[in-house]
């Protein structure tokens, strides 16, 4: 027996180095977007990214409804990297012409197609490096672009949320195991679960 | 402290990564209360917090025809208020969340300009276990660096996890 807790501590050990080495990239992520969520005005109060205009000549092929032209615009401006079009991100300007939003990590291209010049207008507003390393950090295998650095990026994160589990289980192991007479950790503990118990009837009774 | 937090943190990640797993059903009350008649909507929200304990921030606010309509969202509570300004009948739809809803919104709390001062508790203690997580990671990297026995192997992951997570990042911000 003696012997089996001693092989378990020694790997709960290495699984926690490893993953933890594994996701250190993650960890400062989660850990600089909370810290700029804490400190961030009010929404209304946040300053908006500057737009920035631009027109690119295209001619849309006939007979192609809202959803297939913003497509086709899509890959004319080689947008991968912004999320498949919704229906909340198609609609007409007030002069009727189609106009599309296309969201993605680096902002906003709002497009809009003006049929009888031929031209696309473009008012693109890039988040600032708060926005973008705030809307990385949501992002899982789920995410739905076809970008391949978003894809493995949200593999990364996936990959590293279940690296976190196995941390925690591990850093409990090693905390019960080794120190669990240490008074910190038990005043840690008493503190945050008494906090979090506490909000968590305020908030919700 | 950190860990508490961290693991509703994880929680909700695992949520927005597989919910089919989860199946979160919010429950939902109505009631009916008299308020004095012709207030605002900031007045009818400072009745209902100080009388009847309905916490949150007020948001959605819509009036039309004598009518205050507003939400008040906390973390675990969403109160629909409608509010008739001649009678000061004020009826109130509560959706509580379900635990697994409230965790996940949890999650989604920040900052400290909320209306509501546990919610700003709730915004503090959050950014404090997010500074503790960098704090852990620098710290971390310095325990680990003093392991002689893993220090080439520890590399080899840390450059994966520079290439995989920070490279990437900057792949995606220079796109």
């Amino acid at each position: 027996m003696r012997k089996l807790v001693a092989f378990a501590d020694k790997w709960a050990r290495k699984l926690h180095i490893y993953a933890s080495l594994l996701t250190f990239s993650a960890m400062m992520l989660f850990g600089v977007v909370g810290v700029i969520a804490t400190l961030e005005p009010k929404p209304v109060e946040r300053e908006r990214p500057a737009i920035a205009r631009s027109t690119s000549a295209f001619k849309a092929p006939a007979g192609l409804d809202d959803a297939a032209l913003g497509a086709a615009i899509r890959e004319h401006l080689r947008l991968e990297m912004k999320h498949p079009l919704i229906k909340a991100w198609i609609r007409k300007d007030a002069t009727g012409r189609p106009q599309y939003d296309f969201n993605g990590p680096n902002g906003l291209h709002r497009v809009t197609y003006d049929d009888a010049s031929g031209l696309l207008e473009i008012d693109q507003q890039r988040t600032s490096m708060a926005a973008f390393l705030t809307r990385i950090h949501e992002y899982t295998s789920r995410v739905r672009m076809d970008d391949w650095r978003v894809k493995a990026f949200g593999a990364y994160i996936e990959f590293s949320i279940w690296a976190f589990v196995l941390m925690i289980l591990t850093s409990l192991w090693l905390w019960l195991y080794g120190r669990w007479k240490d008074k910190g950790a038990f005043a840690a503990l008493l503190i945050g679960g008494g906090a979090t118990v506490w909000l968590w009837v305020a908030l919700r009774y | 402290m950190w860990k508490l937090i961290r693991d509703l943190h994880l929680w909700s990640g695992v949520q927005i990564a597989q919910p089919r797993w989860f199946h979160p059903q919010p429950s939902s009350t109505d009631s009916v209360t008299l308020l004095p008649a012709g207030l605002s909507a900031r007045q009818v929200a400072d009745h209902l917090r100080s009388e009847r304990k309905t916490l949150g921030d007020l948001n959605q606010l819509r009036e039309a025809s004598g009518v205050i309509q507003f939400r008040l969202a906390s973390v675990g509570r969403i109160t629909d208020v409608r509010y008739e300004a001649a009678d000061g009948k004020t009826t109130l739809k509560t959706n509580l969340m379900s635990t697994s809803q409230m965790i996940n919104r949890m999650h989604f709390i920040s900052g400290m300009w909320h209306e509501t001062r546990e919610i700003n508790w709730m915004g503090l203690l959050a950014g404090l276990v997010s500074l503790a997580l960098v704090v852990m990671g620098v710290t971390g990297i310095l325990l680990w660096f003093r392991m002689k026995n893993e220090r080439l192997f520890g590399s080899v992951l840390i450059a994966v996890t520079l290439l995989w997570g920070l490279g990437l990042m900057v792949a995606m911000r220079v796109a």
